[in-house]
């Protein structure tokens, strides 16, 4: 999986491309606590590109949006692909999160 | 004239002399390297002590440095800030790079001696590949006992198959394939009074951690069904939130559960899913899928599923699985999938046996798997109502 880092507006977005599994969250997390760990506390996740999410990735973003959270920020997910959709939808975790469609 | 002459060939000769004696010095003493007996031990360090113990005296050598944080050097000459020291230095790349420098003093290595220290060289690049090959074992083999714990974990938080319901009106098939690399799933079962209670689940992550979180959630399941089954599904999966949410949360894992109660004197079928997939309700012939109406536990505390409820007829089926029967890849990449989950389910319920329908579906996810690996456990649950 690519992870690739720009800023949008006032805060970071992580754009993520290819498969997020279990062999990518360690390098998904070192992104994020690198980002998070000065004065950032909102991040945005482009899934636009990511071709398949299981659990373990799952649970990685939700880890990544209680410490937004905790930080008083927020983690948004943006432009989700139709698996990252179908994957949110079937477990409910598009309630927990805040998905912006741009 | 004569005298000088003969001088000269008496000093030629102790030269040759000499050289043969250092000759046939080096042939015993290579000899005596590459007979010597197996190593004792495969750590790095003892086998170049060995080897270094064994060429020292017979080069005369005075220090000897492998490349990384080995050094060998001889206290009772220590010649390395002497002036005056020749040193060689031998790189051999292929096995990993190591450099070695080898110090005598006061005499400078000939021809012969370079051979022989190549031929030492050599012997100790060996012994440090090989050292390393014998690490990477060692590890392989903690990795694999790890995961082979991770799955005696496992099974052992699970019910005890034999203790599947047995009740008129109910065929019942539950099991559990495990993945080489042990995943999260759980299910369990429970009669109480005129209800079955049956639960399947999933511990995000792989490995030991999810293995042991699993057998926490299988307990904290059985214990629900046992104390708050007189609330109903929902109720039970609110008390396992109760209990494992701040503990999932910690762990950055999460727990997809859905619990089901059938009851036999209303034949009224209710299940409370959070977070879970793939569920599907088949009765006269179409399929249905239970979906999730909260999010698995870990991730919002106190967020209780809205219960889904219909009453049951004669061959009306139950299937519920993990998503390691819908994300099975075939060799082309192409996932089972929730569709293609419904429509086996649609295909195998003709049966009115739980567990040739189970059977079924086992087959069919195994035979679209067919040259791919399990990628994860899949767990499987079938109540045929009759």
């Amino acid at each position: 999986m690519d992870i690739m880092i720009t800023t949008e507006g006032d805060h970071p977005l992580v754009t993520l491309a290819g498969r997020f599994d279990a062999f990518e969250t360690e390098a998904f997390r070192a992104a994020l606590d690198d980002l998070l760990d000065g004065d950032t506390s909102t991040v945005s996740v482009d899934l636009h590109d990511v071709q398949f999410i299981d659990s373990s990735a799952l649970a990685e973003l939700v880890r990544a949006m209680k410490h937004c959270r905790e930080a008083e920020g927020e983690l948004f997910l943006h432009r989700l692909s139709d698996p990252v959709r179908v994957i949110l939808e079937l477990t409910r975790l598009d309630a927990a999160f805040e998905i912006r469609e741009a | 004239m004569m005298a000088g002459v003969g001088t000269e060939e008496e000093s030629a000769l102790t030269s040759l002399t000499g050289a043969l004696v250092d000759a046939n010095d080096r042939l015993l003493g290579l000899l005596s390297l590459i007979t010597s007996e197996p190593p004792t031990s495969l750590a790095a360090e003892d086998m170049i002590n060995a080897i270094i113990d064994r060429a020292a005296p017979i080069l005369g050598l005075d220090q000897v440095t492998l490349s990384g944080a080995q050094v060998h050097r001889w206290a009772a000459n220590q010649p390395s800030d002497h002036e005056g020291d020749w040193s060689t230095t031998i790189e051999i790349a292929d096995v990993g790079s190591v450099d070695m420098t080898f110090i005598r003093a006061l005499r400078r290595f000939d021809t012969g001696d370079t051979k022989l220290l190549a031929a030492v060289a050599r012997l100790l690049a060996n012994a440090v590949a090989t050292a390393h090959v014998h690490e990477r074992t060692i590890s392989q083999e903690i990795v694999a006992r790890e995961h082979a714990t991770a799955a005696n974990v496992a099974a052992a938080a699970l019910p005890d198959p034999a203790t599947m319901p047995a009740k008129t009106g109910l065929s019942f098939f539950a099991q559990l394939t495990p993945a080489r690399e042990t995943g999260g799933d759980l299910y369990t079962w429970q009669e109480i009074d005129n209800s079955v209670w049956f639960a399947i689940g999933d511990v995000s992550g792989k490995g030991l951690p999810a293995a042991v979180l699993m057998s926490t959630a299988v307990s904290a399941v059985d214990a629900a069904i046992a104390r708050s089954h007189a609330g109903g599904p929902s109720a039970v999966v609110g008390a396992v939130d109760n209990w494992l949410h701040q503990r999932l949360s910690n762990a950055a894992m999460f727990l997809t559960l859905a619990v089901g109660e059938w009851n036999t004197t209303t034949n009224t079928l209710t299940i409370a899913n959070s977070g879970h997939s793939p569920i599907v309700w088949c009765t006269n012939g179409v399929t249905q899928r239970v979906d999730a109406t909260a999010p698995p536990l870990g991730v919002i505390a106190d967020l209780v599923p809205d219960p889904w409820t219909t009453t049951t007829q004669p061959g009306d089926v139950l299937a519920l699985a993990t998503d390691g029967f819908t994300e099975q890849a075939n060799p082309g990449g192409e996932l089972f999938g929730e569709d293609h989950f419904d429509a086996s389910v649609l295909r195998a319920a003709d049966h009115p046996d739980a567990h040739t329908i189970g059977n079924a579906l086992l087959r069919q996810v195994a035979e679209h798997g067919e040259g791919c690996a399990q990628s994860d456990d899949q767990a499987l649950i079938v109540v045929s109502f009759s």
